[in-house]
């Protein structure tokens, strides 16, 4: 159950060319616990020339959240018009969240664990998959899809088991089978 | 190199015989009267047979070869292109005459052949071939080495195919070699085959017949049948196969009428003339439908399988027909002869089982204690009889057998 | 010939066919075969880094002399990696399972088809021995050219075919402890030498590709190890020739395939059944068993004498004289060729 949220972004104060931060405003959902938060996000021309000079932070512990940004479009010189971003947040509403960008702006490599999503599957009698896992690199987010058929092989084994039952006990009981006509 | 018996004291023997000649009765022409009561007009050349068979014209290049048992291998003989003639008989006059060699209490079988030997009634064998199965027929090696050439074969007393197929095979392959040497014939795998084809042939006929006369006894009476197994000691397998066929297709038309209640004879051989025991059978009202006997079955029933044709796989294949499949009770068989008994009785639904010892043959009687009493297990009538060859007996014998025949009738109901 | 015999022979020489020139026949259905694989069985391939026998050269032992097989699957007998144009099946399961310890495969993805080779030997046991291996075929016609040149068979006592099958045993776990350790992450580099040790011994890697008239590798001189694996391996091919042509299916006590069936020969759906009161111990049925085994001749009762290292020839069921003495029945119901019961048969016995 993908539990990507769609929600409006209201962007505040995101045409202010001089300052370089971002408010980020959203409605909180009728859920609890972790939810993805996307949407995109406006830079002046000539402000940052790559995404890894834009870090999403949560303003309640100072800290960087885990983001997926990916660039849209570009002005003229090469910096970048729009990105779109994707990252995680909570349902507590105490937690306020701002993009931070510039060029003194230095985005982590990869700090969180991957999130295990459970994924469904279909398949057309296609070819069988021998991957248990796919990681997909998205950047700073590490989406593992779980796609491992774990229920789809192993009930071969009650066959098997009832075989190899079958005939370790037709060979102890070869004396008893034989019905004299 | 062929030993040679009692080398040194042959001389003094021939000397001591007497020149009388024996007495013949009429056995043979008294014998004939079964032909009256044949009712297959087909029997009439088996008939014919044993009346020729006096006077045997021996032509430069027929060699006659005499054995004794179904432990010797016919096929052999044949291969090398030469005549098998079986010497078992049951003649009560010969039995006197061989009293010179072998008084006392010796089995009469062997003292007929002794008789009929010193007076050169089997002038025309080349080789007598004489098997060590029971006691008496193994010293006969010795006792007829002064008038003719022996050869033993001795295939010891253990019946076990396991144990013994090497030795068996050794025994018949230097057989098979002194036959090619001594008469100078290059018999090899083509002529086993042909000779075992032809003995698989007669195996067919005579199972044909032998299952014919389960069902319905008195279309090939039991005097017709014994006959015609005495016939095939002497005459010419391909001949015998024919007179054979011819009889059965006539048989096969007809319906049996009897009720009488049908009987296994196991036991010793019933040989042609000595068919006291088939007079007192038929006159006590019961019908001979099978017999489990060594000159019969023990001979006939079982095929020769060739699976590797190779030469020794042929001789291989011979030695587990002959000796593992035999039924003779001078080797340990017995096992086997209760279990052919009991499995002939239940699946042809039989009613009873005589079985027949030969007055002083020990081996047989040896058997009966053990037979009687798994018969009794299994529900089965048993008789058991000893006779001999002499008429004295025959109203004590009718007697037990009316008894034996009330017995079984009784039992049915 | 017996009706068994003929139509044992038919069915060998179909399935030789059949399974060696598969990839000739059946090359059209080849392509298809992609879109065709069901997704019950997976398709297995080596892994990144891992050594698979498509990276072999002509030349080296382990080149495989033909394509893709029709059908990638792995039946009980002796099929082989090596058939001329791939073949009709992949590989025989001794293939399979070193392939499979040295790729180290997940186990779901192997349960099918151990799953379906446990059905096909609970069926019929090592009746794949007897009536479809290939190999089986090839040394029965080098018994049938023996008995033509009117050389006597060598027969071998019971202790030298159990010291085959001891053997066989010690071949096999030898080759499957080597598959699994040149899997390990810090043995791979040894890979490219013992990678299927068995195949490289096995006489049906030299016997295969001839069939479509390729030449096998017979040599391979350029390192001490498969110096070593050449040299071994025209030993085996060696005895394997001599025990067909001088015995009958010698070779069987000690093929690893075979013993893998013949563990489910006791328990399998091919019962042969004993009448003991009708036997009268004449011994032809243990005379003419191909692999030598005497145990029908010996019990004295009413049982099933199935044993290990039958191969359901029924050779002992067609000679014996006794009719209803021996029969085979299938999960208790009588089998169709059952065996006649009049006495015509007897002269057709000698040919």
């Amino acid at each position: 159950m993908k539990k990507f949220i769609f929600l409006l972004f209201l962007c505040g104060c995101s045409f202010l060319f001089c300052s370089e931060k971002i408010d980020i405003s959203f409605e909180y959902p009728d859920i609890n616990g972790d939810f993805y938060v996307s949407g995109t996000a406006f830079f002046p021309p000539s402000s940052v020339f790559s995404s890894d000079h834009i870090l999403v932070m949560d303003m309640a512990t100072k800290k960087e959240v885990p983001s997926k940004i990916t660039v849209s479009e570009k002005w003229p010189d090469g910096s970048i018009l729009s990105a779109e971003i994707i990252f995680p947040a909570n349902t507590s509403k105490k937690i306020h969240y701002a993009i931070f960008y510039g060029n003194e702006i230095k985005r982590s490599k990869i700090f969180s664990e991957p999130a295990v999503l459970p994924t469904v599957d279909f398949f057309t009698g296609g070819t069988g998959r021998t991957a248990e896992n796919i990681d997909v690199n998205v950047g700073q987010i590490n989406v593992r899809v779980d796609k491992s058929i774990s229920i789809r092989y192993w009930w071969y084994v009650l066959p098997l088991l009832v075989l190899i039952f079958l005939t370790v006990y037709r060979s102890l009981t070869i004396n008893r089978r034989h019905k004299s006509e | 190199m062929q030993k040679k018996f009692l080398n040194k004291y042959n001389e003094i023997i021939l000397k001591n015989l007497s020149s009388k000649k024996p007495f013949l009765n009429d056995e043979f022409e008294q014998a004939l009267k079964y032909r009256l009561k044949s009712g297959l007009s087909s029997m009439d050349d088996f008939y014919k047979a044993i009346e020729s068979n006096f006077r045997i014209e021996k032509t430069q290049k027929d060699r006659y070869i005499g054995y004794f048992c179904s432990i010797v291998p016919e096929e052999l003989l044949i291969a090398c292109c030469l005549k098998p003639v079986r010497l078992c008989c049951e003649e009560y006059a010969w039995t006197n005459a061989g009293e010179e060699i072998l008084p006392g209490d010796i089995c009469p079988v062997i003292k007929s052949i002794c008789g009929k030997f010193y007076n050169n009634v089997y002038d025309y064998l080349d080789l007598v071939i004489v098997p060590g199965t029971c006691d008496p027929k193994t010293k006969l090696a010795e006792l007829l080495s002064p008038v003719k050439e022996i050869y033993f074969l001795d295939p010891g007393r253990n019946s076990d195919y396991l144990d013994n197929v090497d030795k068996w095979t050794a025994l018949y392959t230097k057989f098979f070699e002194f036959l090619k040497q001594k008469f100078q014939c290059n018999a090899g795998r083509k002529q086993l085959l042909n000779a075992c084809k032809l003995t698989n042939k007669r195996t067919e006929i005579f199972k044909k017949i032998y299952e014919l006369r389960i069902k319905s006894p008195d279309v090939i009476n039991a005097f017709d049948y014994y006959v015609m197994i005495y016939v095939s000691f002497f005459m010419d397998i391909e001949q015998w196969n024919n007179m054979a066929e011819k009889v059965y297709d006539e048989a096969k038309e007809k319906h049996s009428l009897s009720k009488k209640p049908k009987i296994l004879l196991a036991g010793s051989p019933v040989i042609f003339p000595n068919f006291k025991i088939l007079d007192v059978l038929q006159q006590a009202e019961l019908e001979i439908s099978s017999d489990i006997q060594c000159t019969s079955f023990g001979r006939f029933y079982n095929p020769v399988v060739i699976d590797e044709d190779t030469e020794s796989g042929i001789i291989r294949a011979l030695t587990l027909k002959n000796i593992a499949g035999s039924i003779c009770p001078c080797l340990l068989n017995l096992e086997k002869m209760v279990n052919l008994i009991i499995d002939t009785v239940n699946q042809y639904k039989l009613d009873g089982v005589v079985y027949y010892n030969l007055r002083l043959c020990q081996v047989f009687e040896t058997q009966t204690t053990v037979i009687r009493q798994v018969l009794k297990e299994n529900k089965i009538p048993f008789l058991s009889v000893k006779s001999d060859f002499g008429k004295e007996d025959i109203g004590q014998l009718k007697t037990r057998f009316e008894a034996f025949r009330e017995i079984i009738q009784s039992g049915k109901e | 010939m017996n009706k068994i015999s003929i139509s044992r022979r038919i069915v060998q020489v179909i399935c030789l066919i059949l399974l060696v020139y598969g990839g000739y026949i059946f090359k059209d259905w080849k392509q298809s075969a992609e879109a065709q694989k069901q997704s019950i069985f997976p398709s297995l391939n080596a892994p990144e880094g891992s050594i698979s026998t498509t990276k072999f050269e002509k030349g080296s032992i382990l080149w495989p002399s033909g394509a893709t097989p029709v059908i990638e699957n792995y039946p009980p007998t002796l099929v082989c990696r090596f058939n001329p144009n791939g073949g009709m099946f992949k590989a025989c399961i001794l293939h399979f399972f070193s392939e499979n310890l040295t790729w180290r495969t997940s186990i779901k993805y192997l349960l099918p088809y151990i799953t379906l080779f446990v059905l096909l030997c609970f069926l019929f046991g090592r009746a794949w021995c007897g009536w479809v291996c290939p190999i089986g075929t090839v040394g029965d016609f080098l018994t049938f050219l023996r008995r033509k040149m009117n050389i006597p068979v060598k027969r071998f006592p019971a202790n030298f075919r159990m010291n085959l099958s001891f053997t066989g045993y010690v071949l096999m776990v030898i080759a499957l402890t080597i598959s699994t350790l040149i899997g390990m992450p810090n043995l791979a580099r040894y890979q490219c030498y013992w990678f299927l040790p068995y195949c490289q011994i096995c006489p049906a890697r030299l016997i295969c590709p001839m069939f479509g008239l390729i030449k096998p590798n017979w040599k391979d001189f350029s390192t001490g190890i498969t110096t070593t694996f050449t040299i071994l391996a025209w030993i085996v091919l060696g005895f394997f020739i001599a025990a067909f042509y001088w015995g009958r299916r010698v070779w069987c006590h000690m093929c690893p395939v075979g013993l893998i069936n013949s563990w489910f020969n006791k328990g399998c759906g091919i019962e042969l059944h004993k009448k003991a009161v009708k036997c009268i111990k004449c011994g032809y049925c243990a005379d003419v068993c191909p692999m030598g085994l005497t145990k029908m001749y010996e019990i004295d009762k009413d049982t099933i004498y199935n044993q290990t290292g039958c191969i359901m020839c029924m050779r002992c069921i067609e000679v014996c004289p006794r009719k209803g003495c021996l029969s085979v029945k299938f999960f208790g119901k009588k089998f169709f060729l059952r065996r006649k019961t009049d006495a015509e048969k007897v002269s057709q016995q000698v040919q």
